[in-house]
């Protein structure tokens, strides 16, 4: 190894900069040469020196700067209120599901016309009532009028709608 | 888990993160807590403000002594990593970007007032030639601490080397973290180390040998 090159390892040397495989070579360069020896030495010196100004304290802020950082931020989202607004809106959808539940619960008591008619019923109506086509459905209403109703598989979902409001008793 | 059970539970761990006391904050790595102050937690960024203030403190201060203009900067330079946060890659770590902000921003202080001194003695050289010139060597009967001493021979030292110097030699950093402060390559950092420590070497020596003859006595600081 020449000594130029042995001179920049060793300045890399003196700092633990070297990995494992270059330090071998350097440290046989310096068994045998004086004068890079001598500048090991020198280097050595100086590296002293900063060591030495390195552990000096310095000036420590008893504070930490983040009172000052923080005034120029932009203001936080308020997280606390922002879940606030999300619980009052949960309750209201809630309390509006429990209403709408009950209403449709009590609906058919509140309507005189309006009765339930289980399917074991229309079926034994519908047998009854002979002449209607099979898979039509049919509402019993109090004055014993039979109405169909649209077939409900055969009828697009957004026309249901339509013929079941001309039925009579709706 | 539904995906809308999922992310309500997701939204609530969320919502709880950036009302979190700073006390909830310590036990994050710094990369969860650059997520939470992009989703705009104060204390989150607290918490790195904290973990980093000394040591970005004392880099600074190797390279400006006015105490407070090394406190404005710091707070400058957590400011500007405030708003570049969204610029930010997370798959970087955060030390070396804000140190790296803090190097570039310390630099750029120090270049400003470079060229106003040398503006104010260019126009102090024209307009007051009777003034009397100061003495163009230093009084040997004035006493310098180590500090000064070693502050002398590192501003004599160019910049690119001295920051090199400064942040493996006094600050401890690794070449590859120095890397990643300056944006060079760590071969470049080696190269630029090695120069640094022999220019050191070589200003100190030369320095130490001047007063030793002015003085009359060696000063063995070691």
């Amino acid at each position: 190894m020449k000594c130029r090159t042995a001179r920049r390892k060793i300045r890399l040397l003196v700092g633990n900069d070297l990995s494992q495989n270059e330090v071998e070579p350097v440290q046989e360069h310096i068994a045998d040469c004086v004068p890079c020896r001598q500048h090991v030495e020198d280097l050595l010196d100086s590296s002293d020196i900063l060591i030495t100004y390195s552990a000096e304290a310095l000036s420590q802020r008893r504070t930490s700067v983040w009172e000052s950082v923080v005034e120029q931020l932009p203001p936080q989202p308020d997280a606390k209120g922002a879940t606030r607004g999300r619980q009052v809106r949960q309750s209201i959808l809630i309390v509006a599901t429990v209403v709408a539940i009950t209403a449709v619960g009590i609906l058919p008591d509140l309507i005189p016309h309006a009765t339930s008619v289980a399917p074991s019923d229309v079926q034994a109506k519908n047998a009854a009532a002979g002449d209607l086509p099979a898979g039509e459905y049919v509402r019993h209403y109090p004055d014993e009028s039979w109405q169909s109703l649209e077939v409900l598989d055969s009828t697009p979902r957004g026309n249901r709608r339509g013929p079941v409001r001309n039925v009579v008793g709706f | 888990m539904t995906t809308s059970t999922r992310s309500a539970v997701a939204e609530s761990v969320t919502t709880r993160e950036v009302g979190a006391d700073i006390r909830d904050c310590q036990g994050f790595n710094d990369a969860r807590l650059v997520e939470m102050t992009r989703e705009g937690s104060h204390e989150s960024f607290a918490e790195l403000v904290r973990r980093y203030e000394s040591r970005l403190i004392r880099v600074i201060s190797r390279f400006i002594l006015d105490p407070v203009m090394v406190e404005d900067l710091t707070q400058e330079v957590f400011l500007r990593a405030y708003r570049r946060l969204e610029l930010f890659d997370p798959s970087r770590r955060f030390g070396p970007w804000l140190f790296q902000i803090g190097v570039n921003m310390t630099l750029d202080y120090l270049r400003k007032t470079q060229r106003r001194i040398k503006w104010t003695l260019f126009s102090q050289k024209r307009n007051e030639d009777q003034r009397p010139t100061e003495p163009a060597t230093e009084d040997p009967r004035q006493a310098l601490d180590l500090s000064q001493e070693v502050r002398l021979v590192l501003d004599q030292i160019p910049e690119k080397y001295r920051t090199v110097l400064v942040l493996r030699d006094l600050e401890n950093f690794s070449t590859s973290e120095i890397a990643a402060i300056t944006n060079r390559k760590e071969a470049t950092i080696r190269w630029r180390l090695a120069e640094a420590r022999a220019k050191f070497q070589k200003l100190w020596t030369a320095r130490q040998q001047r007063d030793s003859i002015a003085g009359g006595a060696e000063v063995d600081y070691a």
